[in-house]
């Protein structure tokens, strides 16, 4: 390539990266989301987690996390019916293949025939995760450690995801003892 | 044991927990239900079943109290 090639390039590539990330800000900061929020959904199930957007998941899985709250990945999670009736039908209504398609409906790439219920089982998510262990100089990835979207995502809140939209440093700077070594 | 006063962190999800102290956060023991459902949920957890009306007590004076 020569350095006019180069120059060009980075010349158009930089102006559109600029305006695609200010669309996004100004996304935000009107205080839309990428994915249909339910206040009961993101106070009960992000009272202990990150309240994962719907499109994450398949309907199906969906079902079963739900109808297991009571041994929720070793945790009690369980809700009244009434209120477990609500977030089954918010997920149902927005769950991976349903909701209209985003960049989350990548998480449907090669989804083995029995899904895993784990977010960080599905091959699209290990698959941009990859890099993770090697830029944050770990040694292994702690189950669990990919658990707080946010803290590396900073627009995760908004169900914006982009690699391109990390906290500077690709982390949490809050990890303390909970780092893996 | 981690004080009730600091912000903690789920020990699994990571989740940030804010401190649950009344001292330092007024929003705690405020809300009947909540306290409910957590009470019902960690005894499940801790013990296998529900707790009776005095464990769930001592928790809760415990708890005020700090």
């Amino acid at each position: 390539m020569t350095l006019v090639q180069k120059i060009t390039g980075w010349g158009l590539f930089i102006p559109i990266l600029i305006f695609a990330l200010y669309g996004i800000v100004q996304e935000v900061q009107a205080g839309n989301f990428r994915y249909v929020r339910n206040q009961t959904y993101v106070e009960e199930c992000g009272a202990c987690h990150f309240a994962y957007p719907p499109q994450l998941l398949p309907a199906e899985t969906w079902t079963i996390v739900m109808s297991e709250l009571d041994d929720h990945f070793g945790e009690n999670a369980e809700l009244d019916v009434e209120t477990s009736t609500e977030i089954v039908q918010y997920l149902h209504a927005h769950a991976l293949g349903v909701a209209a398609p985003s960049r989350m409906s990548k998480m449907m790439r090669n989804i083995p025939d029995e899904p895993p219920l784990r977010i960080t089982e599905f091959p699209a998510f290990k698959d941009a995760h990859a890099v993770v262990k090697e830029q944050l100089e770990l040694s292994s990835i702690e189950t669990g450690f990919l658990s707080p979207c946010a803290d590396c995502h900073r627009l995760a809140n908004s169900g914006i995801f982009d690699k391109e939209l990390l906290h500077p440093g690709y982390g949490p700077a809050s990890w303390g003892s909970s780092k893996p070594e | 044991m981690d004080s009730p006063a600091l912000t903690g962190r789920h020990q699994k999800t990571g989740k940030v927990i804010e401190a649950m102290a009344p001292s330092v956060n007024s929003a705690r023991l405020t809300e009947l239900k909540k306290m409910k459902k957590w009470l019902l949920r960690n005894c499940k957890w801790t013990f296998g079943r529900e707790c009776t009306a005095q464990e769930k007590g001592d928790v809760l004076v415990w708890l005020r109290e700090q």
